[in-house]
C-alpha cells in the first residue's frame, strides 16, 4: 500500500515536473507569438499549430485539393477555429 | 534456472545483441545514403532568380523608421516561422521543408537588386508561398527594406543595379557622343539612328512572319494541356488518402522477439464545404493472420466556426494520447504509453459528439462532449475482474456514457486539458457507477537558446467503478470477491531535437525519455507495473523516422519485469 502512494507520488511530481517546466518556458518565449487569432497570419497558425502534435508538413507536400481536405481533417481532429482553417489553408495554397 | 534455460537466454541475448547491432549500422548506412542524396540535390537545385525586368523595379520606398518598422513586424508575422528571427533559415519550421528556407542575413543577400527581393516576396517558390494577394505592394516594399538590415554588407561594397526610374538609369544619355548639346543630333548621328531602326524594323517583321506558322501548333497544344488540367481537376467532392505504414521488430525478455508490420490507411471526403467523412482502417499482422479494424469511421458538420458536430465511430475525445499522438509517426517511442493507451480509457467511442474551439482573449479554449456506448464491465474472467472491454460495439446492457474534454492554451506552445467519462456499467444484476477521467499537459517548442525542438507531454488517468461483488455465488469458482476497484497511471515524456546545430546530420537526430505506469495491484489483475523507455530516433523526412528504443521495466505483483528492445521504422503520408 505504501509503495502503491509514493508510485502515485512520483506520478503526481513527474507530472508537476512537466508543468513547472512548461510554465517556465512560457515565461521565456520571446517571440512574442501570442496574441489573438485574428492579428495572427496564416504562417504563424500553420506553424503553431500543426506543430503542437506533429512535424509540420511542408506546403509542398500536398496539392491544393488534398490540403483543403487534410485542414478541413485537421479541424475535426485537433479542434481549430474556422478563421484558423481558413487563414492556414490560405497559407497552404498560397505555396503552389 | 536450469542450465539449459540459463544458455538459452545468453543465446537469446547474443541475437538480440546483433539484431541490434544490424539494425543500428542499417540505420547508420541509411543515414549516410540520405546525407549523401542531400548533397547531390543542393548540387542539382538551380538557383532562384528574378527575371531582368522585376530585378530593375526600383524600391519607391525609403528605408526610413517608419518604413523598416511596419516592415519588421510584417516580417516577424509571416517570414519567421521558416526564415527565423534573424534570417538566418532557421525558422521552427525549417527543418521540416523539402528546401532549406533563404538565408537572409547572408551577406549575399547584397548581390540581389531590392526589385528582385520584392518579386520573390510576391511570386514564392514551393514551398515558399506566394504572397501577392496576403500581402499589399508597399508592405512588400517594406519587408523588403526590413529584410536589408539583416545582412552586413560584403566587404568588396555593394553593386549598384541598373532600375528603370532611378538616376543611374536616365543619366545614361551621358556617355552619348561629346560634341553635341542637348537639343539637337547631328546628320551622321541622325543618320545612324535611322538606320538602327530600320533594321530593328526588318527584324520585328522577319521574326513575326516566323512566328506566325506554329501559332496554330501552339494554340492546339494549349487546348489539349487545357483539357487534360480540366480532367485531372478534383469535383466539388474532394478525397484524400492520408495514414501511415510501419515495420518493425521487438524483442521482449522472455517473448520472442519478432518482426512486425502494419498499415493504417484513413481515408477523407471531402464531401462540401460543411461535410467531412473519415474511414481509418488498421491492416496489422497478427500471428498467422491478418487482422483488419475499423478504427475510425465518423461523419462530421461543422456548424459554424466554433462547433462541429461528429457521429460515428471516433477517437475518444477525452484521451488526449488517442486522439492527437497514438499515430506511429507522431508517437516518439516505438510502442505506446501504459493506462493512456492500452487499459484504463477506451480509445474508441462509438456515438456523438459536439466540439469546437474559441479564442478567449489572447488565449484559446478547446473542447468536445460526447455520448456513446458503455465499455462493458467484466464480470466472468477472474483474472480480470473489474476491466472494460471497450471493442464491444453492441452495447451489452443497455448503457450510456457521458463523457467530455477541455483544453486551455494560454500560450500556442502550451495546452493543459482535462476530461472525464462517466456513466452505469455492468449486467443488471450487477449495475455500478464508473468514473474515468484524465488530465493532460504537452508543450512544444522550438528554441533558438536551446538549440532545437523541445516536446513534453504528460497525462495521468483515473479509473474507478462503485465497489461489486464479482462471482457472487462463487459459480466460477472464484468468488466472491470483493475490492476497491480504482486503477490509474499514466506517462511522462521529453524529447528534444537540435534542429539549430550546425551538424545536418545532427538536426535529425531525436533523443526521447519517457516514464509510464499502471498500477493496479488491489485488483484481480495483481501488478503494478512502471517502465523507463529511452529512444533514439532519426527523422529522414517529416513524417518518416527510423525509432530504436530500450525499455526497462519493473513488475510488482504477479508476472516478471520485462525488459525490451524495439525497433520501429514509420512513414506517415
Amino acid at each position: 500500500m505504501n509503495q502503491n502512494s509514493s508510485k502515485y507520488f512520483t506520478g503526481i511530481s513527474a507530472l508537476a515536473v512537466l508543468l513547472a517546466l512548461a510554465v517556465f518556458g512560457a515565461g521565456c518565449s520571446t517571440t512574442g507569438a501570442g496574441g489573438q487569432a485574428s492579428e495572427k497570419t496564416g504562417a504563424q497558425l500553420w506553424g503553431q499549430n500543426c506543430g503542437r502534435c506533429h512535424n509540420i508538413r511542408s506546403p509542398g507536400m500536398y496539392s491544393d485539393a488534398q490540403w483543403e481536405v487534410a485542414v478541413m481533417h485537421m479541424r475535426v481532429r485537433a479542434n481549430l477555429t474556422g478563421e484558423e482553417h481558413r487563414k492556414i489553408l490560405a497559407f497552404l495554397k498560397s505555396a503552389h | 534456472m536450469t542450465h539449459r534455460s540459463a544458455r538459452n537466454t545468453v543465446a537469446q541475448s547474443i541475437a538480440r545483441v546483433s539484431l541490434a547491432a544490424v539494425l543500428g549500422a542499417g540505420s547508420l548506412a541509411l543515414v549516410g545514403t540520405l546525407s549523401a542524396q542531400d548533397v547531390v540535390a543542393k548540387v542539382a537545385q538551380p538557383p532562384w532568380i528574378a527575371p531582368d525586368w522585376a530585378a530593375r523595379k526600383a524600391n519607391p520606398l525609403p528605408a526610413d523608421e517608419k518604413s523598416l518598422a511596419a516592415g519588421k513586424a510584417l516580417f516577424m508575422s509571416t517570414c519567421v516561422p521558416c526564415h527565423g528571427p534573424q534570417g538566418n533559415g532557421d525558422g521552427a519550421a525549417a527543418p521540416f521543408l523539402e528546401k532549406k528556407p533563404g538565408v537572409l542575413s547572408d551577406s549575399k543577400m547584397w548581390l540581389q537588386s531590392d526589385g528582385a527581393i520584392f518579386w520573390k516576396i510576391g511570386e514564392g517558390s514551393t514551398p515558399m508561398p506566394s504572397f501577392k494577394e496576403a500581402i499589399t505592394e508597399e508592405q512588400r516594399w517594406q519587408i523588403v527594406n526590413f529584410v536589408r538590415t539583416l545582412a552586413k554588407k560584403p566587404a568588396g561594397g555593394v553593386p549598384v543595379f541598373a532600375t528603370a526610374a532611378s538616376p543611374t538609369a536616365s543619366s545614361a544619355p551621358s556617355t552619348a557622343p561629346a560634341g553635341t548639346d542637348d537639343k539637337y543630333v547631328s546628320r551622321a548621328e541622325y543618320d545612324k539612328l535611322k538606320q538602327e531602326l530600320e533594321s530593328i524594323k526588318a527584324l520585328v517583321q522577319r521574326s513575326g512572319v516566323e512566328a506566325a506558322r506554329p501559332v496554330d501548333a501552339i494554340d492546339k497544344d494549349l487546348g489539349e494541356v487545357k483539357k487534360m488540367a480540366k480532367d485531372a481537376f478534383p469535383g466539388s467532392t474532394k478525397m484524400t488518402i492520408v495514414g501511415f505504414g510501419t515495420a518493425g521488430y521487438s524483442s521482449r525478455r522472455g517473448e520472442n522477439g519478432s518482426f512486425n508490420g502494419a498499415f493504417n490507411p484513413l481515408m477523407l471526403w471531402k464531401v462540401n464545404d460543411r461535410l467531412l467523412f473519415e474511414g481509418e482502417m488498421e491492416l496489422e499482422l497478427d500471428g498467422a493472420e491478418t487482422s483488419t479494424a475499423l478504427e475510425v469511421a465518423q461523419m462530421s458538420y461543422l456548424l459554424n466556426d466554433y462547433i462541429t458536430l461528429g457521429a460515428g465511430k471516433f477517437l475518444n475525445p477525452m484521451n488526449f494520447f488517442v486522439e492527437r499522438q497514438h499515430m506511429n509517426w507522431v508517437n516518439k517511442l516505438p510502442d505506446r504509453p501504459l493506462a493512456v493507451y492500452d487499459g484504463l480509457l477506451p480509445e474508441t467511442i462509438l456515438g456523438m459528439q459536439a466540439h469546437g474551439a474559441a479564442p478567449v482573449g489572447s488565449t484559446k479554449v478547446e473542447y468536445s462532449f460526447f455520448f456513446g456506448n458503455a465499455p462493458q464491465l467484466n464480470t466472468t474472467d477472474p483474472a480480470a475482474f473489474g476491466t472494460f472491454s471497450y471493442d464491444n460495439f453492441d452495447n451489452t446492457h443497455d448503457h450510456v456514457v457521458l463523457g467530455g474534454h477541455g483544453g486551455w492554451l494560454p500560450i500556442p506552445e502550451l495546452e493543459i486539458g482535462y476530461g472525464f467519462m462517466t456513466g452505469t456499467v455492468g449486467p443488471s444484476d450487477m449495475r455500478a457507477n464508473m468514473l474515468m477521467q484524465s488530465a493532460d499537459i504537452n508543450y512544444v517548442r522550438d528554441s533558438q537558446k536551446l538549440g532545437g525542438l523541445i516536446a513534453l507531454r504528460g497525462q495521468w488517468v483515473w479509473s474507478h467503478v462503485d465497489k461489486l461483488t464479482y462471482d457472487p455465488t462463487g459459480a466460477l469458482g472464484f468468488g466472491p470477491v470483493t475490492f476497491s476497484n480504482n486503477r490509474n497511471g499514466g506517462y511522462a515524456q521529453a524529447s528534444y531535437r537540435p534542429t539549430h546545430s550546425s551538424l545536418k546530420w545532427l538536426q535529425n537526430v531525436e533523443p526521447v525519455l519517457r516514464y509510464d505506469m499502471l498500477n493496479q495491484k488491489n485488483t484481480p489483475v495483481g501488478f503494478d507495473e512502471d517502465r523507463w523507455t529511452l529512444g533514439l530516433n532519426y527523422w529522414l523526412t517529416s513524417t518518416s523516422v527510423v525509432k530504436g528504443a530500450y525499455q526497462f521495466d519493473h513488475k510488482n505483483g504477479t508476472g516478471e519485469s520485462a525488459d525490451a528492445f524495439m525497433f520501429q521504422f514509420v512513414t506517415g503520408f
